[in-house]
């Protein structure tokens, strides 16, 4: 406060703004009589130094009452032991952890209901809220629940509840799209529950994501709202284009009348295309008009492919919807038969569209599609993670094809696959062939998210191995690069998953 | 075994990058081998050199010896080989016995650390006084030529000083850098180094964020200012007041010199090392440790410097108690502090520790250095019951009377969360660093552990 009289003496200078001694403390005023000297500078020096030390010692602290914001609760669940904080400890320290390997250990923490202690909640949430959002708060506690709303940037704004109910169209598609493929029974009762307040855009949009999880518990509701949808006179382009939307898939339902029914009409045209060499009974010409199939899901009247006719354009477009079940069931479950046949039409069309929807038939189906297919002839790898583990390895390994582009894409498809000894060393034999390949030596230098990919996906038991450098190398360049590109990440990504996974094995065992 | 916590050992990396490469190397399987025995802690690491390089630590006096080529000290070998020891909570192979290149090492280091004293030739009575007279008359020159050198580095200072004063501090954002620069130049020529750094100080200042540098060049001025009245009238002042002058204006006492002075004082203690502030000035790093002792209550400022980013070697770790010999410089009211006898480290508290119970009597004690010493700024101390809260916008610690404090702008944000995790917004007791008109807390004490927030 005696700032506010000292201050505008000090701004000015006393040259133009002489210092007022009348308006300073009184001990300072008779200390400053006292001193014999008409220095105005020296007069002003001296009654600042002591008015700032008369303030500083006079502070009186503000008493205020404020409204209680403790943390009052009590934590119910354990907190994870020495190790596991040991373990956190070592990625809060990485510049750069392996994602994999925290998501790994949040995965873990969270199944066994371990908390973190309260000493990293900060660190954790600074570190690893911007990448793993909610997935983080199983493991902070009540405490770090609590903490989360003194920081807005700890707070998930775009994948929590109210955003279906509040959120703008993009960030409620968003939301949708996640839930459709995480949980898609609750996908389906929330867009149940807001249907008939949904504009038809994102009534279209939403159903779009139907595509993902499809299953007979969604057909009720697809044939409701295609009663519904028939029924508006003078449609729009609109609901035009989401009456196909619902029909295509309902082709992916196996069993309901009207699919049953388009499957009856395929068998009619198929061995036109299957068996050309057989005499089949001809197709009327007048088939697709009055199937009306076209107009159902809404195939193009052209194809627009070269060497492919219009009616196997036709023909491919319904595949590509119809559940495969439909195709088995044909060819008498004879998925060898299957494949041979499919494959000889015209660049291997109908085999292609029929693999893309092969996701839909049961794993050991698609596991022997997968052992009899031609691999150059349709998407085979993107069946692969809907087979067992032990499935996928074996189909992965009897493929010479694998390549870096696949493994990458079935790898990072789902980091969170446990790999098998064998084909951990099988992966490193491909890691092994890309650098030896002369264009591809620097090739996995770029691949940083591969290699922590793996670094999750591989089984600790190959950290052994890792030191001796894989037979196909053979020139110290490449012994280097696989040192540098393959050794260094993996050792210390399975470094920590053997850590990780000591620690789970120690807690069943317990 | 005694080892570091992770904590204590990124404490000892010289810079940013040393601290990367260190954690890099704190994986096992980098190691070839790594043993420890009480006194020792040892490991090869295979570098990018033919042989792997050879990594030795002393656990009573932390020093290490790497047989890389790194200039840097310690090197990411030895903060590597001590991650590992730490995310291995000290559980590492035992042996008693150490190879070759250890034991020669770590026995060389014992016995210069207990080397007895020189011999010193006997010699006449009538030569030492002779030689005694001489040295004394030597230092007394050179202490009169210094005195004169400061005496005329002040008198200009203060014809600057008043010129500040009459010109007004709304001429000094545009001195510029240069204007204060030459000052602190020629107070540095003059030997009075203090008394440059306070020059210096005015470019410190932010004159564009707000008006909150007006105040504090006014306090820089008033500083200034009682160091030139109270050099004028230095032999007026009592011995210790004098001294505590002198160091301010820049009389330098060189540890060795300290240690070597039989009217200091000195003072054996558990010491918590309450907190480490490090700031680079100039290619020079300070480090600043605050101690508080646990018997005696005092409180120690342990100041350690290197140049160009080189590491310190220093016994003592933030936010564990260090059980040393310390000796003060000569002062009134003594703080700064030397470690004269190192004895070991634990990291707990051996006895329960209690504080002060409220701000008012924190602001008291304060008030009762500042009387003494109008240079006090910063007041290290123990309070009681204090937790945080947050009124309009700004953090505060509000004690048992509900009085609050505001916690200093220098206090980051993820500092504050760190008090709220630990304490859940209760009352806990706190090591602060008083600056009068705001706060910053240094550690939480909490049963007999100490948590450093830092």
């Amino acid at each position: 406060m005696y700032w506010n009289h000292l201050k505008k003496t000090a701004l000015l200078g006393t040259a133009k703004m002489p210092l007022h001694l009348e308006l300073l403390p009184e001990p300072i005023q008779k200390t400053l009589v006292k001193t014999n000297t008409k220095d105005t500078e020296e007069i002003f020096l001296k009654a600042s130094a002591m008015t700032l030390l008369y303030e500083k010692a006079g502070v009186r602290h503000e008493k205020v009452v404020l409204p209680n914001q403790t943390f009052t609760e009590t934590e119910t669940l354990a907190y994870c032991s020495k190790n596991i904080h040991a373990i956190w400890q070592g990625f809060l320290n990485e510049a750069k952890p392996n994602e994999y390997l925290v998501a790994y250990l949040i995965q873990l923490c969270t199944q066994n209901q371990w908390i973190i202690r309260d000493n990293l909640i900060v660190p954790l949430l600074n570190k690893f809220f911007s990448r793993f959002k909610v997935k983080l708060y199983p493991i902070l506690g009540k405490r770090g629940l609590w903490l989360t709303q003194f920081n807005p940037n700890w707070q998930d704004t775009i994948l929590t509840d109210n955003v279906w109910t509040e959120g703008k169209p993009s960030a409620r598609k968003l939301y949708f799209s996640k839930l459709r493929k995480e949980k898609p029974q609750e996908a389906l009762a929330l867009l149940q529950a807001s249907w008939s307040s949904e504009t038809g855009r994102d009534r279209k949009d939403f159903l779009m994501e139907f595509f993902h999880n499809l299953s007979s518990h969604d057909l009720d509701f697809l044939e409701n709202i295609l009663v519904e949808l028939r029924q508006i006179k003078n449609p729009k382009t609109i609901i035009i284009e989401t009456i196909r939307i619902v029909n295509r898939l309902k082709l992916g339902i196996y069993g309901s009348d009207e699919t049953n029914q388009i499957a009856q009409y395929m068998a009619e045209v198929l061995p036109k295309y299957t068996e050309p060499n057989l005499i089949t009974k001809p197709v009327n010409s007048a088939f697709w008009e009055e199937t009306q199939i076209r107009d159902i899901i809404g195939i193009e009247s052209l194809s627009p492919y070269k060497r492919v006719s219009d009616e196997l354009y036709w023909l491919s477009e319904i595949l590509t919807f119809l559940h495969p079940q439909y195709i088995i069931d044909y060819f008498g479950h004879d998925m060898q038969t299957l494949t041979q046949k499919l494959v000889t039409t015209p660049d291997g069309l109908l085999l292609n569209v029929f693999a893309q929807n092969m996701k839909l038939a049961t794993p050991e189906q698609i596991y022997t599609f997968l052992s009899h297919c031609d691999y150059s002839k349709c998407p085979w790898l993107s069946l692969v993670p809907y087979l067992g583990v032990e499935q996928q390895e074996q189909i992965l390994m009897k493929s010479d094809a694998i390549d870096l582009v696949s493994l990458k894409e079935f790898v990072l498809s789902n980091p969170e696959q446990e790999f098998s000894v064998k084909f951990s060393n099988y992966v490193l034999s491909i890691l092994a062939s890309v650098i030896i390949h002369p264009q591809n030596h620097y090739a996995l230098s770029y691949e940083h998210d591969l290699m922590n990919a793996l670094g999750r996906c591989l089984s600790t038991k190959i950290l052994k191995y890792l030191d001796i450098p894989h037979e196909k190398l053979q020139t110290e360049i490449h012994k280097n690069l696989w040192t540098h590109y393959v050794v260094s990440p993996l050792k210390t990504s399975l470094y920590f998953k053997e850590m990780i996974q000591a620690e789970i094995g120690n807690s069943t065992v317990v | 075994m005694n080892y570091l916590t992770d904590e204590q050992v990124a404490q000892l990396a010289p810079d940013a990058s040393s601290l990367k490469a260190g954690r890099d190397l704190s994986h096992e399987p980098k190691w070839l081998n790594f043993q420890s025995n009480e006194r020792v802690l040892w490991g090869e690491v295979q570098g990018s050199g033919k042989n792997p390089y050879q990594t030795q630590i002393d656990l009573t006096n932390t020093a290490f010896k790497c047989s890389c080529p790194s200039r840097k000290f310690p090197c990411k070998h030895g903060l590597g080989l001590l991650f590992l020891v730490a995310k291995k909570n000290g559980e590492i192979p035992q042996i008693t016995e150490e190879p070759l290149w250890v034991s020669e090492w770590i026995n060389k280091r014992s016995a210069k650390v207990n080397k007895p004293e020189p011999e010193v030739e006997v010699e006449s009575l009538e030569t030492l006084s002779e030689q005694a007279e001489k040295q004394a008359q030597a230092k007394a020159k050179r202490q009169e030529e210094r005195y004169l050198k400061v005496q005329n580095g002040i008198a200009e200072l203060e014809l600057w000083l008043k010129d500040l004063a009459q010109a007004g501090l709304l001429a000094l954002p545009q001195k510029g850098y240069a204007y204060f620069e030459r000052m602190a130049a020629r107070l540095v020529d003059s030997q009075a180094t203090g008394l440059a750094g306070l020059a210096k100080a005015f470019n410190k200042l932010d004159y564009f964020k707000n008006d909150e540098w007006q105040k504090s060049a006014l306090e820089l001025m008033s500083k200034i200012y009682l160091l030139i009245e109270s050099f004028k009238h230095l032999e007026q002042l009592p011995p210790l007041i004098q001294e505590e002058v002198k160091s301010r204006i820049g009389w330098n006492i060189q540890t060795k010199d300290l240690l070597e002075r039989d009217d200091v004082e000195s003072l054996k203690d558990h010491w918590l090392v309450a907190g480490r502030q490090t700031t680079i000035e100039e290619d020079i790093t300070i480090q600043k440790n605050w101690l508080y002792g646990l018997k005696s209550k005092k409180n120690a400022l342990v100041l350690n410097f290197s140049f160009k980013g080189v590491g310190i070697e220093t016994p003592i770790l933030p936010g564990t108690i260090a059980h040393a010999n310390l000796i003060f410089y000569p002062s009134h009211t003594p703080l700064r502090a030397s470690i004269k006898n190192y004895i070991s480290t634990i990291d707990y508290l051996p006895e329960p520790i209690t504080g002060l119970n409220s701000w008012d009597e924190v602001h008291e004690k304060a008030v009762e250095v500042l009387a003494q010493n109008p240079w006090t700024d910063i007041f290290p101390i123990l309070i009681e019951q204090v937790h945080l809260v947050f009124n309009q916008g700004k953090y505060y610690l509000q004690d048992t009377t509900q009085t609050i404090v505001p916690l200093s702008s220098a206090v980051s944000q993820e500092q504050i969360w760190k008090l709220l995790a630990l304490t859940g917004g209760h009352s806990v007791s706190l090591m602060v660093l008083y600056h009068f008109d705001s706060v910053t807390p240094l550690g939480i004490i909490n049963n007999f552990a100490y948590h450093l927030l830092d």
